[in-house]
Protein backbone atom coordinates (compact mmCIF):
# COMPACT_ATOMS: atom_id res chain seq x y z
CA UNK A 1 0.00 0.00 0.00
CA UNK A 2 1.46 3.16 -0.88
CA UNK A 3 2.41 5.31 2.26
CA UNK A 4 0.05 8.65 2.49
CA UNK A 5 1.63 12.24 2.71
CA UNK A 6 0.91 13.95 6.03
CA UNK A 7 -2.30 15.65 4.64
CA UNK A 8 -4.13 13.03 3.27
CA UNK A 9 -6.28 11.11 5.03
CA UNK A 10 -5.65 6.80 5.22
CA UNK A 11 -8.74 6.28 6.72
CA UNK A 12 -12.35 6.90 7.70
CA UNK A 13 -15.09 5.96 9.98
CA UNK A 14 -18.67 4.96 7.91
CA UNK A 15 -21.80 5.28 10.38
CA UNK A 16 -24.62 3.39 9.31
CA UNK A 17 -28.55 4.21 9.80
CA UNK A 18 -28.43 1.87 13.14
CA UNK A 19 -25.35 3.74 14.38
CA UNK A 20 -22.68 0.77 13.51
CA UNK A 21 -19.36 2.33 13.19
CA UNK A 22 -17.24 1.12 10.50
CA UNK A 23 -13.24 1.92 9.93
CA UNK A 24 -12.44 1.77 6.08
CA UNK A 25 -9.60 2.42 4.51
CA UNK A 26 -8.55 5.12 1.85
CA UNK A 27 -8.77 2.88 -1.04
CA UNK A 28 -11.59 1.01 -0.49
CA UNK A 29 -13.81 3.76 0.47
CA UNK A 30 -12.51 5.50 -2.70
CA UNK A 31 -14.67 2.71 -4.53
CA UNK A 32 -17.77 4.90 -3.47
CA UNK A 33 -17.98 8.30 -5.40
CA UNK A 34 -19.83 9.55 -2.27
CA UNK A 35 -17.39 8.72 0.11
CA UNK A 36 -14.60 9.66 -1.78
CA UNK A 37 -16.25 12.75 -2.38
CA UNK A 38 -16.15 13.18 1.72
CA UNK A 39 -12.92 12.27 1.43
CA UNK A 40 -11.54 14.83 -0.65
CA UNK A 41 -13.33 17.79 0.49
CA UNK A 42 -11.96 16.89 4.21
CA UNK A 43 -8.49 16.84 2.16
CA UNK A 44 -8.88 19.89 0.13
CA UNK A 45 -9.27 21.96 4.24
CA UNK A 46 -5.85 20.36 4.97
CA UNK A 47 -7.56 18.20 7.59
CA UNK A 48 -6.02 15.30 9.47
CA UNK A 49 -8.65 14.40 11.52
CA UNK A 50 -9.88 11.07 10.83
CA UNK A 51 -13.73 12.10 9.52
CA UNK A 52 -16.91 10.20 10.34
CA UNK A 53 -19.60 9.94 7.78
CA UNK A 54 -22.91 9.18 8.44
CA UNK A 55 -24.96 7.33 5.87
CA UNK A 56 -28.61 7.97 7.44
CA UNK A 57 -29.86 5.45 4.46
CA UNK A 58 -28.08 2.18 5.02
CA UNK A 59 -28.03 -0.30 7.45
CA UNK A 60 -25.37 -1.87 8.87
CA UNK A 61 -26.77 -5.55 7.29
CA UNK A 62 -26.20 -3.71 3.63
CA UNK A 63 -23.63 -1.68 4.58
CA UNK A 64 -21.20 -4.45 5.47
CA UNK A 65 -21.60 -6.12 2.02
CA UNK A 66 -21.36 -2.97 0.19
CA UNK A 67 -17.64 -2.57 1.87
CA UNK A 68 -16.86 -6.17 1.15
CA UNK A 69 -17.88 -5.33 -2.56
CA UNK A 70 -15.40 -2.41 -2.22
CA UNK A 71 -12.83 -3.93 -0.88
CA UNK A 72 -12.45 -6.89 -3.19
CA UNK A 73 -12.76 -4.33 -5.67
CA UNK A 74 -10.08 -1.74 -4.68
CA UNK A 75 -7.90 -4.70 -4.94
CA UNK A 76 -8.29 -4.96 -8.54
CA UNK A 77 -7.97 -1.35 -8.69
CA UNK A 78 -5.39 -1.36 -11.06
CA UNK A 79 -6.85 -3.94 -13.57
CA UNK A 80 -9.01 -3.57 -15.98
CA UNK A 81 -12.84 -3.92 -15.66
CA UNK A 82 -12.46 -6.96 -18.01
CA UNK A 83 -10.79 -9.41 -15.31
CA UNK A 84 -12.44 -12.74 -15.37
CA UNK A 85 -11.64 -13.53 -11.47
CA UNK A 86 -13.53 -10.49 -10.65
CA UNK A 87 -16.32 -11.18 -12.63
CA UNK A 88 -16.91 -14.63 -10.76
CA UNK A 89 -16.29 -13.18 -7.71
CA UNK A 90 -19.14 -10.47 -8.51
CA UNK A 91 -21.42 -13.12 -9.80
CA UNK A 92 -20.94 -15.38 -6.70
CA UNK A 93 -21.23 -12.59 -4.59
CA UNK A 94 -24.70 -11.64 -5.63
CA UNK A 95 -25.96 -15.27 -5.77
CA UNK A 96 -26.32 -15.73 -2.41
CA UNK A 97 -29.12 -13.22 -1.60
CA UNK A 98 -32.66 -12.92 -2.01
CA UNK A 99 -34.45 -10.15 -3.97
CA UNK A 100 -35.11 -7.89 -0.35
CA UNK A 101 -31.28 -7.88 -0.34
CA UNK A 102 -30.67 -7.08 -3.98
CA UNK A 103 -33.35 -4.56 -3.86
CA UNK A 104 -32.21 -2.80 -0.52
CA UNK A 105 -28.26 -2.97 -1.79
CA UNK A 106 -28.98 -1.49 -5.13
CA UNK A 107 -30.52 1.27 -2.87
CA UNK A 108 -27.63 1.55 -1.14
CA UNK A 109 -25.25 1.58 -4.27
CA UNK A 110 -27.10 4.28 -6.33
CA UNK A 111 -26.78 6.45 -2.52
CA UNK A 112 -23.20 5.41 -2.13
CA UNK A 113 -22.58 6.80 -5.70
CA UNK A 114 -20.80 2.88 -6.66
CA UNK A 115 -21.50 2.39 -10.23
CA UNK A 116 -19.99 -0.64 -10.56
CA UNK A 117 -22.52 -2.03 -8.39
CA UNK A 118 -25.21 -0.31 -9.12
CA UNK A 119 -24.90 -2.07 -12.53
CA UNK A 120 -23.57 -5.42 -11.61
CA UNK A 121 -27.37 -5.84 -9.33
CA UNK A 122 -29.50 -4.14 -11.87
CA UNK A 123 -27.78 -6.44 -14.61
CA UNK A 124 -28.08 -9.33 -12.15
CA UNK A 125 -32.16 -8.88 -10.93
CA UNK A 126 -32.53 -7.93 -14.97
CA UNK A 127 -31.37 -11.68 -15.22
CA UNK A 128 -32.89 -13.30 -12.81
CA UNK A 129 -36.36 -11.73 -13.52
CA UNK A 130 -36.42 -12.13 -17.15
CA UNK A 131 -38.24 -15.41 -17.54
CA UNK A 132 -40.64 -14.73 -14.74
CA UNK A 133 -44.21 -15.30 -14.67
CA UNK A 134 -46.35 -11.83 -13.92
CA UNK A 135 -47.51 -13.17 -10.33
CA UNK A 136 -43.85 -14.13 -9.81
CA UNK A 137 -42.54 -10.33 -10.22
CA UNK A 138 -45.94 -8.99 -8.54
CA UNK A 139 -44.47 -11.29 -5.36
CA UNK A 140 -40.96 -10.31 -5.67
CA UNK A 141 -41.81 -6.62 -5.86
CA UNK A 142 -44.81 -6.77 -3.94
CA UNK A 143 -46.81 -4.88 -6.72
CA UNK A 144 -50.34 -5.22 -6.17
CA UNK A 145 -51.91 -5.87 -9.09
CA UNK A 146 -54.25 -2.64 -9.84
CA UNK A 147 -55.97 -4.14 -13.28
CA UNK A 148 -59.28 -5.37 -13.35
CA UNK A 149 -59.52 -8.90 -15.00
CA UNK A 150 -60.67 -7.84 -18.11
CA UNK A 151 -58.07 -4.77 -18.48
CA UNK A 152 -55.27 -7.75 -17.95
CA UNK A 153 -56.99 -9.94 -20.46
CA UNK A 154 -57.00 -7.46 -22.81
CA UNK A 155 -53.33 -6.57 -22.34
CA UNK A 156 -52.48 -10.64 -22.52
CA UNK A 157 -55.03 -11.17 -25.91
CA UNK A 158 -53.08 -8.19 -27.50
CA UNK A 159 -49.85 -9.63 -26.46
CA UNK A 160 -50.43 -13.09 -26.44
CA UNK A 161 -47.26 -14.45 -27.90
CA UNK A 162 -44.74 -12.75 -25.39
CA UNK A 163 -46.88 -15.34 -23.02
CA UNK A 164 -46.19 -18.80 -24.82
CA UNK B 1 -28.44 -14.30 5.25
CA UNK B 2 -32.13 -13.69 6.16
CA UNK B 3 -34.48 -14.79 3.92
CA UNK B 4 -37.39 -12.97 4.79
CA UNK B 5 -36.59 -9.60 5.05
CA UNK B 6 -39.29 -7.29 4.42
CA UNK B 7 -38.71 -6.06 0.28
CA UNK B 8 -38.29 -2.55 -0.21
CA UNK B 9 -40.02 -0.60 -2.78
CA UNK B 10 -37.52 0.39 -5.54
CA UNK B 11 -37.56 3.74 -6.34
CA UNK B 12 -39.20 3.94 -10.02
CA UNK B 13 -35.65 5.31 -11.30
CA UNK B 14 -33.84 1.99 -10.10
CA UNK B 15 -36.34 -0.24 -11.47
CA UNK B 16 -35.97 1.76 -14.71
CA UNK B 17 -32.50 0.70 -14.59
CA UNK B 18 -33.53 -2.59 -14.17
CA UNK B 19 -35.98 -3.34 -16.88
CA UNK B 20 -34.13 -1.69 -19.04
CA UNK B 21 -32.13 -4.69 -19.26
CA UNK B 22 -34.58 -6.99 -19.79
CA UNK B 23 -35.50 -8.28 -23.28
CA UNK B 24 -38.69 -6.91 -25.27
CA UNK B 25 -40.84 -10.06 -25.27
CA UNK B 26 -40.13 -10.49 -21.35
CA UNK B 27 -41.43 -6.26 -21.24
CA UNK B 28 -44.51 -6.87 -22.94
CA UNK B 29 -45.67 -9.76 -20.81
CA UNK B 30 -44.34 -7.45 -17.42
CA UNK B 31 -46.94 -4.65 -18.95
CA UNK B 32 -49.41 -7.03 -17.11
CA UNK B 33 -47.51 -6.26 -13.69
CA UNK B 34 -49.67 -3.40 -12.76
CA UNK B 35 -50.84 -0.04 -14.28
CA UNK B 36 -47.82 1.63 -13.24
CA UNK B 37 -45.27 -0.98 -14.82
CA UNK B 38 -47.55 -0.60 -17.70
CA UNK B 39 -47.02 3.22 -18.27
CA UNK B 40 -43.77 2.60 -17.28
CA UNK B 41 -42.71 0.43 -19.97
CA UNK B 42 -44.99 2.35 -22.83
CA UNK B 43 -42.84 5.83 -21.83
CA UNK B 44 -40.78 7.13 -24.91
CA UNK B 45 -38.15 7.74 -22.37
CA UNK B 46 -38.10 3.85 -20.95
CA UNK B 47 -38.30 3.11 -25.19
CA UNK B 48 -34.81 4.63 -25.65
CA UNK B 49 -33.40 3.94 -22.51
CA UNK B 50 -33.69 0.06 -23.50
CA UNK B 51 -32.43 0.77 -27.22
CA UNK B 52 -29.36 2.24 -26.09
CA UNK B 53 -28.85 -0.11 -23.56
CA UNK B 54 -29.59 -3.37 -25.82
CA UNK B 55 -27.36 -1.30 -28.25
CA UNK B 56 -24.44 -1.61 -25.83
CA UNK B 57 -24.63 -5.10 -25.16
CA UNK B 58 -24.99 -6.03 -28.34
CA UNK B 59 -22.27 -4.24 -29.83
CA UNK B 60 -20.02 -6.30 -30.92
CA UNK B 61 -22.46 -9.33 -32.14
CA UNK B 62 -23.77 -9.69 -35.75
CA UNK B 63 -27.82 -9.26 -35.46
CA UNK B 64 -30.56 -10.61 -36.38
CA UNK B 65 -31.74 -11.36 -40.41
CA UNK B 66 -35.25 -10.78 -41.05
CA UNK B 67 -36.14 -12.70 -43.98
CA UNK B 68 -39.24 -11.88 -46.19
CA UNK B 69 -40.61 -15.47 -47.55
CA UNK B 70 -43.92 -15.53 -49.76
CA UNK B 71 -46.54 -15.97 -46.86
CA UNK B 72 -44.60 -15.08 -43.49
CA UNK B 73 -41.36 -13.65 -41.89
CA UNK B 74 -38.49 -15.63 -40.60
CA UNK B 75 -36.21 -14.13 -38.16
CA UNK B 76 -32.57 -15.74 -38.33
CA UNK B 77 -30.09 -14.93 -35.15
CA UNK B 78 -26.83 -14.28 -36.96
CA UNK B 79 -24.96 -15.27 -33.33
CA UNK B 80 -26.29 -18.40 -32.91
CA UNK B 81 -23.73 -20.95 -33.94
CA UNK B 82 -26.30 -22.99 -35.51
CA UNK B 83 -28.29 -20.72 -37.64
CA UNK B 84 -30.41 -23.54 -38.71
CA UNK B 85 -31.99 -23.85 -35.57
CA UNK B 86 -32.59 -20.51 -35.10
CA UNK B 87 -35.02 -19.76 -37.59
CA UNK B 88 -38.27 -18.63 -36.31
CA UNK B 89 -41.08 -17.82 -38.02
CA UNK B 90 -42.64 -14.58 -36.51
CA UNK B 91 -46.22 -14.13 -36.47
CA UNK B 92 -47.77 -11.85 -38.72
CA UNK B 93 -51.33 -9.95 -38.03
CA UNK B 94 -53.95 -11.22 -40.11
CA UNK B 95 -54.96 -7.49 -41.13
CA UNK B 96 -51.03 -7.33 -42.95
CA UNK B 97 -52.34 -10.88 -44.74
CA UNK B 98 -54.70 -8.97 -46.05
CA UNK B 99 -53.29 -6.42 -47.75
CA UNK B 100 -53.30 -7.48 -51.49
CA UNK B 101 -51.98 -4.18 -53.55
CA UNK B 102 -54.69 -3.68 -56.47
CA UNK B 103 -54.73 -1.03 -58.98
CA UNK B 104 -56.66 1.59 -57.24
CA UNK B 105 -54.38 1.89 -54.28
CA UNK B 106 -51.78 0.56 -52.41
CA UNK B 107 -51.46 0.63 -49.03
CA UNK B 108 -47.66 -0.46 -46.71
CA UNK B 109 -47.73 -1.72 -43.49
CA UNK B 110 -44.78 -0.83 -40.97
CA UNK B 111 -43.61 -4.09 -38.61
CA UNK B 112 -41.80 -3.87 -35.64
CA UNK B 113 -40.74 -7.19 -35.11
CA UNK B 114 -39.36 -6.93 -31.59
CA UNK B 115 -42.68 -5.79 -30.79
CA UNK B 116 -44.66 -7.20 -33.26
CA UNK B 117 -46.75 -4.27 -33.28
CA UNK B 118 -47.90 -3.04 -36.62
CA UNK B 119 -49.10 0.58 -38.90
CA UNK B 120 -50.86 0.11 -41.85
CA UNK B 121 -50.82 3.44 -43.39
CA UNK B 122 -53.81 4.57 -44.90
CA UNK B 123 -54.63 4.12 -48.42
CA UNK B 124 -52.91 5.43 -51.27
CA UNK B 125 -54.79 6.40 -54.26
CA UNK B 126 -53.39 5.75 -57.53
CA UNK B 127 -53.94 9.07 -59.37
CA UNK B 128 -52.23 7.88 -62.54
CA UNK B 129 -54.46 5.85 -65.03
CA UNK B 130 -54.89 2.70 -64.03
CA UNK B 131 -54.98 0.95 -67.41
CA UNK B 132 -51.15 2.12 -67.58
CA UNK B 133 -48.83 0.02 -65.95
CA UNK B 134 -46.78 1.96 -63.36
CA UNK B 135 -43.95 1.06 -61.36
CA UNK B 136 -42.89 2.30 -58.18
CA UNK B 137 -40.41 2.17 -55.83
CA UNK B 138 -40.45 2.84 -51.78
CA UNK B 139 -38.13 3.95 -49.78
CA UNK B 140 -38.33 2.97 -45.46
CA UNK B 141 -36.47 5.91 -43.60
CA UNK B 142 -36.05 6.99 -40.31
CA UNK B 143 -35.99 10.81 -39.94
CA UNK B 144 -33.81 11.92 -37.09
CA UNK B 145 -34.51 15.51 -37.19
CA UNK B 146 -38.41 14.78 -36.92
CA UNK B 147 -37.88 11.77 -35.14
CA UNK B 148 -40.26 10.03 -37.36
CA UNK B 149 -40.20 6.79 -39.66
CA UNK B 150 -41.31 7.52 -43.00
CA UNK B 151 -42.20 5.83 -46.11
CA UNK B 152 -40.86 7.55 -49.42
CA UNK B 153 -43.06 6.45 -52.62
CA UNK B 154 -41.80 6.92 -56.23
CA UNK B 155 -44.15 6.42 -59.26
CA UNK B 156 -42.91 6.13 -62.70
CA UNK B 157 -45.37 5.96 -65.67
CA UNK B 158 -44.90 3.18 -67.60
CA UNK B 159 -41.30 2.43 -68.85
CA UNK B 160 -40.25 5.98 -68.05
CA UNK B 161 -37.68 6.93 -65.70
CA UNK B 162 -38.91 10.38 -65.08
CA UNK B 163 -40.82 9.84 -61.35
CA UNK B 164 -44.15 11.74 -62.25
CA UNK B 165 -45.63 11.71 -58.35
CA UNK B 166 -43.95 11.67 -55.43
CA UNK B 167 -45.54 10.81 -51.66
CA UNK B 168 -44.48 10.70 -48.60
CA UNK B 169 -45.85 8.81 -45.22
CA UNK B 170 -45.02 9.77 -42.04
CA UNK B 171 -45.92 7.42 -38.88
CA UNK B 172 -46.11 10.15 -36.78
CA UNK B 173 -49.03 12.11 -38.73
CA UNK B 174 -50.60 9.18 -39.96
CA UNK B 175 -51.21 10.11 -43.23
CA UNK B 176 -49.74 10.62 -46.71
CA UNK B 177 -48.51 13.51 -48.23
CA UNK B 178 -47.74 15.01 -51.93
CA UNK B 179 -44.18 16.10 -52.32
CA UNK B 180 -42.62 17.53 -55.28
CA UNK B 181 -40.85 15.09 -57.76
CA UNK B 182 -37.18 14.59 -58.22
CA UNK B 183 -35.57 17.14 -60.58
CA UNK B 184 -33.84 14.62 -62.86
CA UNK B 185 -34.76 10.90 -63.80
CA UNK B 186 -33.53 8.35 -61.54
CA UNK B 187 -31.45 5.55 -62.52
CA UNK B 188 -33.94 2.58 -62.32
CA UNK B 189 -31.54 -0.35 -61.22
CA UNK B 190 -30.22 0.85 -58.22
CA UNK B 191 -31.05 0.72 -54.39
CA UNK B 192 -31.13 3.60 -52.74
CA UNK B 193 -28.80 4.34 -49.83
CA UNK B 194 -30.01 6.36 -46.76
CA UNK B 195 -27.16 8.59 -44.38
CA UNK B 196 -27.09 11.68 -42.59
CA UNK B 197 -30.98 12.04 -43.56
CA UNK B 198 -31.07 12.39 -46.71
CA UNK B 199 -32.03 9.65 -49.00
CA UNK B 200 -29.43 9.43 -51.93
CA UNK B 201 -30.26 7.97 -55.30
CA UNK B 202 -28.05 8.14 -58.61
CA UNK B 203 -29.93 9.90 -61.37
CA UNK B 204 -29.14 10.72 -64.79
CA UNK B 205 -27.68 14.42 -65.28
CA UNK B 206 -29.97 17.29 -67.47
CA UNK B 207 -28.17 15.64 -70.57
CA UNK B 208 -28.18 12.36 -70.01
CA UNK B 209 -24.50 11.64 -70.81
CA UNK B 210 -23.57 11.79 -66.99
CA UNK B 211 -24.54 10.48 -63.69
CA UNK B 212 -25.20 12.50 -60.50
CA UNK B 213 -26.05 11.55 -57.05
CA UNK B 214 -29.91 13.12 -56.24
CA UNK B 215 -30.27 13.79 -52.67
CA UNK B 216 -33.49 14.15 -50.80
CA UNK B 217 -33.08 15.53 -47.20
CA UNK B 218 -35.89 13.58 -45.46
CA UNK B 219 -36.92 16.08 -43.07
CA UNK B 220 -37.85 18.78 -45.36
CA UNK B 221 -38.03 17.15 -48.89
CA UNK B 222 -35.93 19.41 -50.84
CA UNK B 223 -33.54 17.94 -53.02
CA UNK B 224 -30.53 18.75 -54.26
CA UNK B 225 -27.63 16.96 -56.50
CA UNK B 226 -24.25 15.95 -56.09
CA UNK B 227 -21.98 15.77 -58.93
CA UNK B 228 -19.60 12.82 -59.33
CA UNK B 229 -15.90 13.21 -59.94
CA UNK B 230 -15.80 11.18 -62.85
CA UNK B 231 -17.93 10.45 -65.89
CA UNK B 232 -18.94 7.67 -67.48
CA UNK B 233 -21.49 5.95 -69.64
CA UNK B 234 -23.01 3.38 -67.09
CA UNK B 235 -22.68 2.86 -63.01
CA UNK B 236 -23.22 -0.76 -62.62
CA UNK B 237 -22.06 -1.00 -58.73
CA UNK B 238 -24.25 1.46 -56.80
CA UNK B 239 -24.81 2.91 -53.90
CA UNK B 240 -23.22 1.44 -50.68
CA UNK B 241 -22.94 2.97 -46.90
CA UNK B 242 -20.14 1.64 -45.07
CA UNK B 243 -18.47 2.55 -41.72
CA UNK B 244 -19.63 6.25 -41.72
CA UNK B 245 -19.15 6.70 -45.50
CA UNK B 246 -21.08 6.59 -48.79
CA UNK B 247 -19.37 4.61 -51.33
CA UNK B 248 -20.13 4.70 -55.57
CA UNK B 249 -18.93 1.53 -56.60
CA UNK B 250 -18.99 1.59 -60.77
CA UNK B 251 -16.89 -1.27 -62.87
CA UNK B 252 -16.44 -1.36 -66.63
CA UNK B 253 -15.94 -4.12 -68.61
CA UNK B 254 -15.25 -2.21 -71.96
CA UNK B 255 -11.66 -1.95 -72.62
CA UNK B 256 -9.05 -0.22 -72.33
CA UNK B 257 -10.47 0.78 -68.59
CA UNK B 258 -11.36 -2.63 -67.70
CA UNK B 259 -11.35 -2.75 -63.61
CA UNK B 260 -13.21 -1.79 -60.29
CA UNK B 261 -13.65 1.99 -58.80
CA UNK B 262 -14.68 3.02 -55.69
CA UNK B 263 -15.43 6.49 -54.74
CA UNK B 264 -15.99 7.66 -51.46
CA UNK B 265 -17.43 10.77 -49.73
CA UNK B 266 -17.43 11.17 -46.24
CA UNK B 267 -20.04 13.56 -44.61
CA UNK B 268 -18.84 16.28 -42.12
CA UNK B 269 -15.32 16.13 -42.80
CA UNK B 270 -14.38 18.33 -45.94
CA UNK B 271 -17.77 16.78 -48.32
CA UNK B 272 -14.71 15.85 -50.84
CA UNK B 273 -14.77 12.78 -52.95
CA UNK B 274 -11.31 10.66 -52.63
Amino acid sequence: MASSSSSSLSRVVVKSSDNNLFVVNKKVASQSQLLKQCIDNMEEKGTNDVILIPLSNVTSNILTLVLEYCEKHADFADDDNNNQELKQWDHEFLKKFDYATLNSLTMAADYMVTKSLLNLCCQFIADSIKDLTVQQIRQIFDIKNDFTPQEEADIKNENAWAFR
Amino acid sequence: MVTKNRVVDLPEELMREILSRVSVKSLIRFKCVSKSWCNLINSKDFVELQLNKSKERYENEIGTFIILGATSLYSVDLNSPHHRSQIIELYVPKEIEALYPSSEYCCFALYNPATRAFNKSPKLENKMSQKEYNSRSSDFVYDCVADDYKVFDFVRRGLSKLVEETRVYSLKESSWKAISNPPLRRVRSHRSVVANNFLHFIGYSDDSRSHVIIRLDVSTQRYDIMSLPFDFEDICGGLAWLRGKLHVITYTIKQPSYGLEIWVFEYGVEETWT
